[in-house]
């Protein structure tokens, strides 16, 4: 009887080792797989930021809140930046929060204005500290009422997982 | 029977009837989890796809987000790699934000779905609709944009309606808007006679199955009736009376109150711009306190009377900006 109980209790072991072996082997490859897969949604996620940076860059330089008006060019909107509009968003924090949720939902990060030639002043439209950034450039007129300079208008993205 | 029996008995005897429940356990519990496992990643795969579709839809509407600085209207079809069930959503202005809208791609029969799409600096104005393939080629979308003008351009609306679907213009047509639509050549928009499986929009009369009233006389203020609903629009360039032909109501409205919305931020801006003109020697005689109590008043009511006091509020900025001796915008 007791080599037999003995016996019972060796075939119990054995199948606890048997089924933890099992179950940490499909936990691992499940581990394996879902890291893969996050992997792989983090570069879907990255490229379609990126594509969408670089649509952003046009987007933002012709945003009505930023674009020259006809009180500048006199023949109507034309491809430039408007200084005051620019230094209005510089100066005050309430105009760059309200648009904070705008930028927040594409993953933009920073939107600066950078006068390059002659070089001088940098504007900020938005920022926002993140680690992981890329940036965007495109280089248009800044003008105010009676002058242009060129400026580099900067649109930065988060990267990876950087929040 | 027998011979199961007796087999039966062998196995009992020889002590493997614990082996086989064990591997009947495990062998079930495996298939279970395979089966689980495999389901869950296709349904995940497909609103992977999904997602991924409505934000590359997204990114192709850009353009038509800014090409209103350019033109006076822009027509473009949109190609979509699979057949797919647009459905178009707006969030209302909270506080003081900008509101949203929302675009979600599901299958045709709306079991696979994608996450919803937030989009915060578009405003698009659609119906829900199904974009299905034609003789074998890829659905496609026919995307118009214009400028919103109240009375400087505050945003460029973007109208979106499948390829199948075709619209034709009748009756008393602003000239301004045919020339414009007749230069664009857009196939599924008839400007001339009508098919019988057109949707008739009509012009100063109410024999089609959209209507356009005019309040003024020159469609700069008035309403458009489809079905049951009437939607107010206003505007020098006709962008919002587009906007209510090819929208849903809802779609409609929610997005006008956050046209209206962000007419109140801009404000702000061009406020700045007066005050550094202003420092700079240079006056203006604009003030926007007007045209913003309008546009706070829509977001509140939209209706014939909120509708034309925004309209006028806009026209009163425009005259005072325009007799300024510096221009705000």
């Amino acid at each position: 009887m007791k080599k037999i109980r003995k016996k019972g209790q060796f075939k119990i072991q054995e199948m606890a080792f048997v089924l933890l072996a099992v179950v940490l082997l499909f936990g691992l490859v499940f581990l394996f797989f879902a890291r893969f897969q996050l992997g792989q949604v983090q570069d879907v996620a990255t490229k379609t930021r990126e594509e969408r940076a670089i649509t952003l860059v046009r987007a933002v330089a012709s945003m009505p809140e930023l674009r020259c008006s006809k009180s500048i060019t006199r023949i109507g909107e034309s491809s430039c930046l408007d200084l005051d509009k620019v230094v209005a968003f510089h100066e005050n924090e309430n105009i760059r929060m309200n648009y904070k949720k705008m930028w927040r939902s594409s993953f933009v990060s920073k939107i600066a204005v950078q006068e390059v030639y002659p070089p001088g002043e940098t504007y900020w439209i938005y920022k926002e500290e993140v680690e992981n950034e890329r940036g965007y450039a495109g280089f248009i007129p800044l003008c105010s009422e009676d002058n242009c300079v060129i400026a580099r208008l900067l649109v930065s993205v988060k990267t990876g997982n950087s929040e | 029977m027998i011979l199961i029996k007796k087999n039966m008995k062998k196995i009992t005897k020889k002590g493997m009837q614990f082996s086989w429940i064990f591997a009947v356990i495990v062998g079930a519990i495996i298939l279970f989890l395979a089966f689980y496992f495999i389901g869950s990643q296709l349904s995940t795969s497909k609103l992977e796809e999904k997602t991924v579709e409505t934000n590359s839809l997204e990114i192709l509407f850009n353009p038509f987000s800014y090409l209103g600085a350019m033109g006076a209207v822009t027509a473009k079809p949109i190609e979509i790699p699979q057949e797919s069930f647009l459905m178009f959503e707006c969030e209302s202005v909270s506080s003081n934000g900008l509101g949203s809208d929302i675009i979600t791609l599901s299958s045709l029969n709306l079991q696979d779905q994608g996450l919803p799409k937030y989009i915060y600096d578009k405003y698009i104005f659609a119906e829900d609709f199904e974009a299905k393939k034609t003789d074998g080629k890829y659905p496609k979308l026919q995307t118009l944009s214009k400028p919103f003008l109240m009375p400087w351009r505050v945003a460029d609306l973007i109208f979106v309606y499948p390829n199948s679907k075709k619209y034709c213009f009748t009756g008393n047509i602003p000239s301004r808007l045919q020339e414009e639509l007749e230069f664009l050549e857009i196939t599924n928009l008839r400007l001339d006679s009508c098919e019988p499986e057109d949707i008739e929009v009509c012009f100063g009369s109410s024999r089609g199955d959209i209507n356009v009233e005019s309040y003024s006389g020159d469609f700069m203020i008035g309403s458009v009736r489809k079905n049951s609903d009437e939607l107010f629009f206003a505007g020098e360039n006709y962008a919002l009376m587009l906007a209510a032909i090819f929208s849903s109501e809802e779609v409609y409205n929610c997005n006008l109150k956050r046209l209206a919305a962000r007419i109140d931020l801009e404000i702000d801006i061009f406020n700045k711009k007066k005050q550094a003109l202003s420092e700079k020697g240079c006056s203006s005689f604009v003030n926007f306190e007007r045209l913003r109590q309008a546009a706070t008043d829509l977001r509140m009511r939209i209706n014939q009377d909120s509708i034309r006091e925004f309209y006028n509020a806009a026209e009163s900025v425009k005259s005072s900006n325009e007799n300024s001796e510096c221009h705000i915008f």
